[in-house]
């Protein structure tokens, strides 16, 4: 479904260059939830937003289903559409209804009829056991709410492939669990996802493998259970004994 | 120290404050033997006008016909043309079967007419409307040009606005008038609607540009990710929020472009300034003309206040 080869993402400032991603190869297979973990500035979630576009890499070729988004002649919004993307900050449009943020995009880019969008919305609202919401604005939301929205948003678009940046980050801590069993009914369901976070519980319960981060390099890979309990590199262990 | 304090005596304070001022200003006013004559004013605003309605050749009266209002009387010359002039009927000065030579007066027309200030503001009114519509759409492309990635639209929405910006209105008013009013051969309206729209266009370009930084990168990166355009993004996502934060700037320029509009009073377009000053030469009430020209202003200015705080109030829902 995706496979990364050898991206690389600058960043340039104030004269220096710093390879933000360096080097980074993975591969995710349809219904496979893939976690990628790191301590922060490790451009795990820099190389998330390279996988649809938000960032452009350097270097490197990323593929999604057959399509190479280093490929100057790849039309971006496709594949970003193909592409469900969840924000740390939610990232609602403040001035539409919840509703009005789920048919927006399905309307102006899948073409659907607002009566289908709006029964799509719906559908997905009671998903995310909101469907009450439907007619307020974000604004009257929690960030747990609003974080299902954001979930409900990208899921309208039946993507093929779901990317969490850190989606439970600005979150209260009471409000982490309900947009965690959100996102672990839709594994459950078989979607592809690939997330950044930092809840260990939820990479031990769901991931079909961890991918560890540290310096824009991929340091380990492995299943849950490898990695938790007996991971190799000497990095990884330092992160798991500071985050445990 | 809570809200709730009495505010009254600060409120007494201010009437009084108005008092001194007021009386101050009479005072001095008195002091320099200046004769008010306000009843002069009102006529400026509308009057009823009499104009004689003359037989245009040497003819007779065939016939006089009245209804409630008017009366009609037919007229026929000697070389056979007939002619019906209308006139009020107590302004009646002839008879059936008169005989008349030509410009005889043969009654008046009476009609209520707007007088120069109100002529003079409805010019104000759709100078200032038309402009502020080139304006708003200058502003808007100069604005998106300005946060575009391309170097060349950047470079050109930049010298524009800085040109703009960085000469006075009444520079740019005679250089539209007289420079390229002349080589494109343009009438004085398109003149002034032109400088007006150019000069309020760049500094709306600053708001706009202002407005659409204000809107948080994750609004962009969120409908892109969702597959929309960037057209697409800025025409539902950005601009919507953009035009909301920008609301009050924006409405301060307009309201700044009505009040500038009195310079193309220069070029010899009638608008309120002019009508104002057309006034004067033939009354010489200085004082009252530019006092009630002023409230003019100020009225038209305060009614747009009122109606975007409105609007504002009525955007505010989806906070």
């Amino acid at each position: 479904m995706i496979k990364t080869e050898n991206v690389v993402k600058l960043f340039h400032s104030h004269g220096t260059t710093v390879r933000a991603v360096d080097g980074v190869s993975a591969e995710v297979a349809e219904g496979e939830v893939v976690v990628v973990i790191g301590p922060s500035g490790s451009g795990k979630s820099t190389f998330l937003r390279c996988i649809n576009g938000l960032e452009i890499f350097d270097e490197g070729h990323i593929i999604i289903d057959g399509v190479d988004l280093a490929d100057k002649k790849t039309n971006i919004n496709k594949v970003r559409a193909e592409v469900g993307m969840v924000f740390q900050q939610f990232n609602l449009f403040p001035h539409k209804t919840v509703a009005e943020n789920l048919t927006l995009a399905q309307c102006r880019v899948r073409k659907r009829s607002k009566e289908e969008a709006e029964k799509k919305a719906l559908m997905l609202l009671e998903k995310v056991g909101i469907p009450e919401k439907a007619q307020e604005y974000p604004s009257r939301l929690s960030g747990g709410q609003q974080q299902r929205v954001a979930i409900a948003r990208a899921l309208a678009m039946d993507p093929k492939v779901m990317l969490f940046d850190e989606p439970t980050s600005a979150l209260d801590p009471e409000m982490v669990g309900e947009v965690l069993d959100v996102m672990k009914q839709l594994a459950r369901e078989g979607m592809t996802m690939v997330v950044v976070t930092h809840e260990m519980g939820f990479a031990r319960e769901m991931a079909d493998r961890v991918i560890f981060m540290d310096e824009g390099k991929v340091v380990e890979v492995g299943t849950p259970e490898h990695f938790f309990t007996n991971p190799q590199e000497e990095r990884a262990k330092l992160f798991l004994k500071q985050v445990l | 120290m809570k809200g709730s304090q009495n505010t009254w005596p600060w409120k007494l304070l201010l009437v009084a404050i108005l008092l001194v001022i007021a009386a101050g200003t009479w005072g001095a006013v008195s002091k320099i033997d200046y004769k008010w004559r306000w009843y002069r004013i009102p006529q400026y605003f509308l009057y009823f006008a009499e104009d004689a309605q003359k037989i245009p050749f040497d003819g007779t009266v065939v016939s006089i016909s009245t209804d409630q209002k008017s009366t009609t009387v037919n007229l026929l010359s000697e070389t056979g043309e007939k002619v019906a002039v209308s006139i009020a009927t107590d302004s009646l000065k002839v008879s059936e079967g008169e005989e008349l030579f030509e410009d005889d007066t043969v009654g008046f027309d009476r009609e209520w007419r707007l007088g120069p200030l109100t002529k003079g503001l409805w010019t104000t009114l759709w100078l200032s409307a038309i402009s502020s519509v080139f304006a708003l759409f200058l502003g808007l492309v100069t604005g998106l040009a300005r946060v575009s990635q391309n170097v060349t639209m950047r470079g050109l929405a930049m010298m524009y606005v800085e040109v703009i910006r960085g000469t006075p209105l009444l520079v740019q008013i005679f250089i539209a008038y007289f420079f390229l009013g002349t080589v494109f051969d343009l009438s004085r309206n398109v003149c002034g609607i032109g400088a007006l729209a150019l000069f309020a266009g760049a500094y709306t370009a600053e708001i706009v540009r202002a407005g659409i930084q204000a809107i948080p990168k994750g609004q962009m990166e969120a409908a892109r990710s969702l597959g929309m355009t960037v057209p697409q993004t800025m025409m539902d996502i950005i601009l919507p929020q953009a035009f909301k934060k920008i609301l009050p700037p924006l409405s301060g320029q307009f309201i700044s472009l009505i009040k500038d509009s009195s310079l193309v009073s220069v070029i010899a377009i009638t608008d309120l300034t002019k009508s104002g000053r057309e006034i004067i030469t033939s009354t010489f009430a200085t004082f009252e003309v530019w006092l009630v020209v002023a409230a003019m202003y100020l009225l038209v200015t305060s009614l747009l206040s009122q109606i975007v705080f409105y609007m504002e109030r009525r955007l505010a829902v989806s906070d």
